[in-house]
C-alpha cells in the first residue's frame, strides 16, 4: 500500500456478526455480535453476563440500535466518522431499510462518502473472480446467488431460513451451568465447532468442557445434524437444490461459468468434509455439459470474512475512487435516487 | 460492474488493426498498476500459432483478443471466424488484490472493443487450451 492511497472503512454488518475494518487489511479489526444489551453495551463480555435482555439489531431491523452500532464501530476503530468514507456490504432485505441506513450515515453519523454492494459480489471479488455462483451459509439464513461481472443477479437469488445457528441446537444439552441464553448459545456453538464433521471418523469425537468433563458423540449422531444443510423439509430444499435452481434458471451463456466457479462462504463451509460433500452432491445432480468446480479461498479463515475482504480490496482500488457517493451528491440529488444510480445493487 | 479503470487509446487502435486491418492474430493486454490503465502488452503476427499465444499467459492475469478460425464438422465444412475475448486469471502465485483489479477492470476494456463474439475465462492452463477455444467458437 503506497502513501497515496486513501484509507476507508469497510463494514459487513450481518445478522449475527459485525465485522469492520480498513481498506487494505485482510482482517477486520473489529469483530462483534450484531446485538446489544438494553443499556447499549456491545461485545460478548457484556452480552454474556447478567439476565438482562439481549437485543437484536437486525432481524428485525432496528434503526436506533443500528445507529448506535455504527457510532460504536467508528469509536472502536479509533477514527472520526467525518473523515472516513464507508463501504457497507448490502445485505438489506428491503430498499427501505437501506434507505434508512444511508440517511443515518450521512445525517447522523456524518460520513463524507458512501458506497454499497451486495455481499455476494464482495465474496466473489475476494476469491479473485467477478463471476461466480455464491453459496453464503449465514447464521440464520442461507443465500445462494449468481454474480455476473460484479452484478448480483437478484432475479435468481434464493434465500432459505436455515443457517449455521440451527446446527447449535443439538449441542445445547451439553451446556451445564448458570448462564444466560446468549452465553448458552455461544457455548453450544463452540461445542458444535469442535465436534461437527461430515467426515468418517474412526473413533468417537471428543470435546472437553470447561469443567474438565468430556462429551462424546458418534458419527451417526453428527451426520444427522450436519446433514440438515442438505436435507429437505417443509420450508427448505437443501443447499444443493438452491444452487441447482439458480443454474437451471440462468441463461445458457453463463451456466457453464457459474458451474465452474462455485464458491461456498460463511463459517459453516469450514465444517470438515463439507466442501467434499458439496462437490459430490452437486456433481451428481448437475445438468450434463456443466462440470461443477468449487473455487477455494486462500485460507479457511477467509470464509468468515470473505465479504469484508472483498470490500477491503474493492475500495482500495484506485479505479474505484470515482464511484463513491459524496454527501453533497446525496443531498443535492434527492437523496436515495443517487444511491440507486451509482451503486449497482 | 465497471469500476472505471482507464483504457489506453492504443488498446482500441490495435484491436481495430486486428479486426479490420487483419494485421495480427492476437492482441494481449495488461493492467499497468502505476498508471491504473489497461495497455497493450503484446501483439501476435497474423501467422502466429496458438501455442505462441499461450506462451505469453504465465503467472499474471492478462486480457486478450484472439481472431480464431475454425472448421465445422459439416460436409462440406464451413469456415467460422470469431473474435474471442480471453480473460486469463491464474489462481497460483498472484496476490488477490491484483487478481481482483484485473477482474474489476475487465468491463472497462470490453466496453471499448466492439465486435467480440465470445468470451472465455481461464484460471488454469487446461482452460485455455486450443480445444477449449475451438469448442467455444463452434458452439
Amino acid at each position: 500500500m503506497n502513501s497515496d492511497e486513501i484509507i476507508s472503512v469497510v463494514a459487513d454488518i450481518g445478522n449475527l456478526y459485525t465485522r469492520a475494518g480498513f481498506t487494505g487489511d485482510d482482517f477486520p479489526r473489529w469483530s462483534t455480535f450484531t446485538k446489544c444489551t438494553e443499556t447499549m453495551q456491545f461485545g460478548d463480555e457484556s452480552l454474556g453476563y447478567g439476565n438482562g435482555q439481549v437485543l437484536d439489531i437486525l432481524q428485525p431491523f432496528n434503526p436506533d440500535l443500528y445507529e448506535n452500532l455504527l457510532k460504536k464501530m467508528f469509536e472502536k476503530l479509533g477514527v472520526q466518522s467525518k473523515d472516513y468514507s464507508l463501504l457497507l456490504a448490502n445485505n438489506f432485505q428491503t430498499k427501505h431499510d437501506l434507505q434508512k441506513v444511508v440517511e443515518i450515515l450521512f445525517e447522523s453519523v456524518e460520513i463524507p462518502n458512501f458506497f454499497t454492494i451486495r455481499n455476494a459480489a464482495l465474496s466473489t471479488f475476494s476469491a479473485g473472480r467477478s463471476t461466480a455462483l455464491i453459496l453464503d451459509i449465514g447464521a440464520y439464513s442461507t443465500t445462494a446467488s449468481a454474480v455476473h461481472d460484479g452484478y448480483t443477479l437478484l432475479k435468481t437469488q434464493i434465500q432459505a431460513p436455515i443457517g449455521g445457528e440451527i446446527l447449535n441446537e443439538p449441542f445445547r444439552q451439553y451446556v451445564v451451568g448458570e448462564y444466560n441464553q446468549f452465553k448458552k448459545t455461544c457455548l453450544a456453538r463452540d461445542i458444535k465447532q469442535g465436534l461437527l464433521t461430515y467426515e468418517q471418523i474412526d473413533t468417537t469425537q471428543q470435546y472437553e468442557l470447561p469443567d474438565g468433563k468430556f462429551i462424546q458423540m458418534q458419527q451417526a449422531q453428527l451426520s444427522e445434524i450436519a446433514d440438515k444443510l442438505f436435507n429437505s423439509n417443509d420450508n427448505f430444499k437443501g443447499i444443493q437444490h438452491m444452487l441447482l435452481d439458480i443454474i437451471n434458471n440462468s441463461v445458457n451463456d453463463i451456466k457453464q461459468q457459474l458451474c465452474s466457479t462455485v464458491i461456498s462462504t460463511g463459517g459453516s463451509s469450514n465444517i470438515p468434509g463439507f466442501l467434499n460433500k458439496l462437490q459430490t452432491t452437486l456433481s451428481a445432480l448437475a445438468p450434463p455439459m456443466c462440470k461443477i468446480k468449487l473455487v477455494m479461498y486462500p485460507s479457511n479463515q477467509n470464509r468468515y470474512h470473505s465479504v469484508f475482504i472483498g470490500g477491503s480490496i474493492l475500495a482500495s482500488l484506485s479505479s474505484f475512487q470515482s464511484l463513491w457517493v459524496a454527501k453533497n451528491e446525496y443531498q443535492e440529488s434527492g437523496k436515495f435516487s443517487i444511491i440507486e444510480r451509482k451503486c449497482p445493487n | 460492474m465497471n469500476v472505471g479503470t482507464n483504457v489506453s487509446d492504443d488498446c482500441v487502435t490495435e484491436f481495430n488493426n486486428l479486426k479490420l486491418g487483419k494485421q495480427y492474430r492476437y492482441v494481449i493486454y495488461r493492467l499497468d498498476k502505476d498508471k491504473n490503465e489497461i495497455v497493450v502488452d503484446h501483439k501476435g503476427a497474423r501467422d502466429s500459432t496458438y501455442a505462441e499465444f499461450v506462451s505469453h499467459l504465465q503467472n499474471e492475469s492478462r486480457y486478450a483478443v484472439y481472431d480464431y478460425h475454425a472448421q465445422t464438422d459439416d460436409v462440406p465444412p464451413r469456415q467460422i471466424e470469431k473474435l474471442v475475448f480471453i480473460f486469463w486469471s491464474p489462481d497460483t502465485n498472484q496476490p488477490v488484490k491484483q487478481k481482483m483489479a484485473y477482474a474489476a477492470g475487465k468491463e472497462a476494456l470490453k466496453k471499448k472493443l466492439n465486435g467480440l463474439s465470445k468470451e472465455i475465462q481461464a484460471n488454469e492452463p487446461s482452460e485455455v487450451e486450443e480445444a477449449e477455444i475451438k469448442k467455444t467458437v463452434l458452439n
